[in-house]
């Protein structure tokens, strides 16, 4: 069996058609993607650099969502899905059937669109992840979660309510202890599932400020149907339309002057 | 813009107190049909207190059983009782704690888990003397175990299963797909996020639906009776491999007896208010569960 | 596609439509600046130089509908192309209609009419002016970039008209003081038409930009 841990290439310098100082850490080839009969993904071809902000916009049922699940593989969860095609995490394809989607999971973290915290105290949620991949010893999780809930810019706010239950924080704040839940695990990845959708616009600022803080760590990308939010934060911004990639460029390309028509009809909102 | 007004204020006066009477009217028949089974309840109650007077004491719970009407008490009979829920409720909870999770977490959703759930769910309507057939021929013949609580308690938590596995199924699926969603996503497995996620999240309805099986298995009296339970005078059981009397069968022997002792029918009225006060007590328990971590989400 | 945006669009097209409506003041004041300063008619001048407030005007009112449309239509792409196009030949329209007042001016400030030989060049160049002027405004009414760019090159022969002239009124000048002034005011009469002919050029950059989103310089 092939485990992630063993054959990732961290320096991996694919051929890739950007400007090649940033190193790829997906690379999608011939993607193609079924619920059941119906096509949801149609030939993807594109690769996410490191350290990037990829934002992914589209109108509903484009196959944001679906996508941003094939790359921590959380789409199999959906029983009627079947997949083609390659995904290269680090060199490695993570569509095989070897794969142990445990670790992947662990380098490939997510953040959904309602906040999920577990009904457990703060500390236990953050602490879920070490935990359940074995470490035990007390003080080291106090450590893990204070380190995890400082990158989130949650510390402050909880650290004298740590055995608090979640969901006595507001919205904002679950969704920060949901980011910080996926950092305590130390991934390489962060994928943001259309994350500030149902929080207020002060939380949205937050979050976002968030993410542009952890880019410098993480390789972030975001699903969001909010353009400016798209055009705010990401570098690269890549819009789908039923299933297919219409464009993926530089955001501030696409934003001012996109090459294919759709694109611009769907950012002027004149589409959708 | 249309300016024809398709709904006037005329239509609605015209209808609007015959509205108001059949809201009132059906309103009271809904109230009548409550107040029908209170009354049944109540005369019920009522029959069964005022024969119990004088005759529920603590002398009453504390002796043991008798011939004589008056040194006769129920300490054996409770002890009994207590013994087999002490083997009813692991087995039963195990067991359909264990399917629903199978059911609901591993099962892939098609014919056979239809199947499966289809039979579950008509083992309820099996009539509970037939489970006592069953454990006379099973557990007191083949396994060779008599008479005993041991016996009695596997009937009984064969009897009462199907609600546990219904009612923890009903808590297991509750619990939101996001939950489980967010497990996954750190790493973790199948059963680790059963383990952590969903069946704490659970517990409150696995409890619930356990303590509701257990006032069940209380108060059945058919397959005890099929399985030999007697009503005799015999020391009081201490493990589960000895004899035993149970409290429904104490009251329907003592019932059955009251033609030839009179005073029989006062015992038995007498065994009914304490195992009605142990039903009520332990769904009291469960409702406050219940209450207790529906404030949750 | 649909007509998601419909209050949009009609608000980029009353911002155009004010703009046309502008660049058509424009084009009289220039028409009329012209003859006011040959055939000296102080009247015609002056009604130029106080229509030259209402031109003002039309450039603040502009100038709000932009803003207004920044903040509330949050317009990306093309349409933020158009919007930022908008402002940029406002400015111009309104330089071009103070260079129009100032030519007027130079009207009153003449005591007599210039001469036929310059009255010739002047009408010369102003012709190929107002046909530009006019030219462009149809172009920005059409989006016609290609028009836009010929249109911009007709500005060196507004150069090469203007160095002529300035040659002429060298060559006319004799030592009397009076010759001097007059022809010191003909020549910033001719520099306005040819600073005319630049905001032309500019306007025209901006219709390349609106369609190909590059910013070009077309001017010499």
């Amino acid at each position: 069996m092939t485990t992630i841990l063993e054959k990732m290439d961290m320096s991996n310098t694919e051929n890739s058609l950007f400007e090649t100082d940033k190193n790829v850490v997906y690379d999608i080839k011939n993607l193609n993607l079924w619920y059941g009969n119906d096509c949801a993904l149609k030939n993807l071809n594109f690769s996410i650099k490191e350290n990037d902000i990829t934002a992914i916009i589209g109108p509903s049922g484009c196959g944001k969502s679906t996508f941003i699940k094939t790359l921590n593989r959380l789409v199999e969860l959906i029983p009627t899905v079947k997949t083609s095609g390659e995904i290269l995490y680090r060199g490695t394809d993570i569509l095989s059937k070897n794969l142990r989607v445990e670790e992947l999971r662990t380098r490939v973290g997510m953040v959904f669109q309602k906040p999920n915290p577990f009904p457990k105290s703060i500390f236990e949620n953050v602490v879920y992840g070490p935990k359940i991949h074995g470490i035990r010893d007390k003080k080291q999780l106090l450590e893990i979660a204070e380190m995890s809930l400082r990158s989130a810019a949650l510390w402050d706010e909880v650290k004298d309510r740590l055995y608090d239950n979640a969901y006595a924080l507001s919205g904002g704040q679950q969704q920060r202890l949901c980011i910080a839940r996926c950092l305590a695990v130390q991934p390489d990845v962060l994928l943001m599932d259309e994350p500030t959708s149902a929080l207020d616009p002060i939380s949205t600022l937050k979050v976002e400020e968030l993410a542009q803080e952890l880019k410098n760590n993480y390789t972030i990308i975001i699903v969001t149907h909010n353009m400016q939010q798209a055009a705010r934060i990401s570098d690269k911004t890549a819009f789908f339309l039923s299933g297919d990639l219409i464009e993926y460029d530089e955001t501030t390309n696409i934003f001012s002057n996109p090459k294919d028509k759709r694109t611009e009809d769907y950012i002027s909102g004149r589409f959708g | 813009m249309n300016n024809v007004k398709y709904f006037d204020d005329s239509a609605v006066k015209k209808r609007i107190n015959a509205r108001i009477i059949i809201n009132k009217v059906a309103k009271i028949v809904f109230f009548v049909s409550t107040l029908f089974a209170l009354m049944v309840l109540a005369v019920l109650l009522y029959r069964v207190i005022v024969q119990s007077i004088g005759w529920l004491d603590w002398q009453f719970i504390n002796s043991k059983l008798s011939i004589f009407a008056d040194k006769a008490g129920i300490k054996g009979v409770i002890a009994g009782t207590g013994l087999l829920m002490l083997v009813v409720a692991p087995v039963t909870m195990l067991l359909g704690v264990g399917t629903a999770i199978y059911l609901e977490e591993y099962a892939k959703k098609g014919r056979l888990q239809s199947f499966i759930q289809t039979n579950i769910s008509n083992l309820a309507g099996v009539p509970s003397v037939i489970f006592g057939l069953l454990g006379l021929t099973v557990f007191a013949r083949i396994f060779n175990l008599g008479a005993s609580i041991l016996a009695g308690g596997l009937t009984m938590s064969l009897l009462v299963l199907p609600i546990v596995v219904v009612a923890s199924q009903e808590a297991i699926r509750a619990v939101p797909g996001f939950l489980r969603e967010a497990s996954y996503g750190m790493g973790a497995t199948k059963w680790q996020t059963i383990k952590n996620v969903v069946l704490p999240t659970a517990i409150p309805g696995i409890l619930t639906g356990s303590i509701l099986a257990l006032s069940r298995a209380i108060g059945e009296t058919a397959p005890l009776i099929v399985l030999g339970i007697p009503a005799l005078i015999m020391p009081i059981p201490s493990s589960i491999m000895d004899n035993f009397t149970a409290l429904p069968v104490q009251i329907y022997y003592w019932t059955l007896d009251a033609v030839l002792v009179a005073e029989y029918a006062n015992l038995a009225a007498a065994t009914i208010v304490v195992l009605l006060l142990i039903l009520f007590a332990m769904n009291s328990v469960a409702i406050i569960i219940r209450n207790k971590f529906q404030k949750r989400y | 596609m649909s007509d998601n945006r419909k209050i949009f669009d009609k608000e980029l097209l009353a911002l155009k439509t004010n703009l046309l409506s502008m660049g058509k003041h424009v084009e009289e004041a220039i028409e009329k600046s012209v003859i006011s300063l040959v055939t000296h008619d102080t009247e015609l001048a002056d009604k130029v130089i106080n229509h030259d407030k209402q031109i003002n005007n039309m450039q603040k009112v502009i100038d709000n509908q932009v803003i207004n449309l920044i903040t509330q239509q949050q317009p990306v792409a093309k349409d933020l192309r158009k919007v930022i196009t908008s402002i940029k030949i406002n400015a111009s329209l309104e330089r071009m209609g103070d260079l129009a007042k100032n030519i007027a001016k130079i009207a009153n400030r003449l005591e007599t009419k210039p001469s036929e030989a310059v009255q010739l060049r002047i009408k010369e160049m102003s012709v190929l002016i107002q046909k530009m002027v006019h030219d462009i405004l149809h172009a920005f009414n059409e989006e016609d970039e290609v028009a836009a760019k010929k249109i911009a090159m007709e500005d060196d022969k507004v150069d090469n008209l203007y160095k002529l002239y300035l040659n002429y009124l060298l060559c006319s000048v004799n030592e009397n003081n009076k010759t001097v002034e007059f022809a010191i005011q003909l020549a910033f009469a001719g520099r306005h038409l040819e600073r005319i002919g630049d905001h032309v050029t500019n306007i025209a950059e901006q219709l390349v930009y609106l369609e190909e989103a590059k910013q070009l310089n077309l001017n010499k």
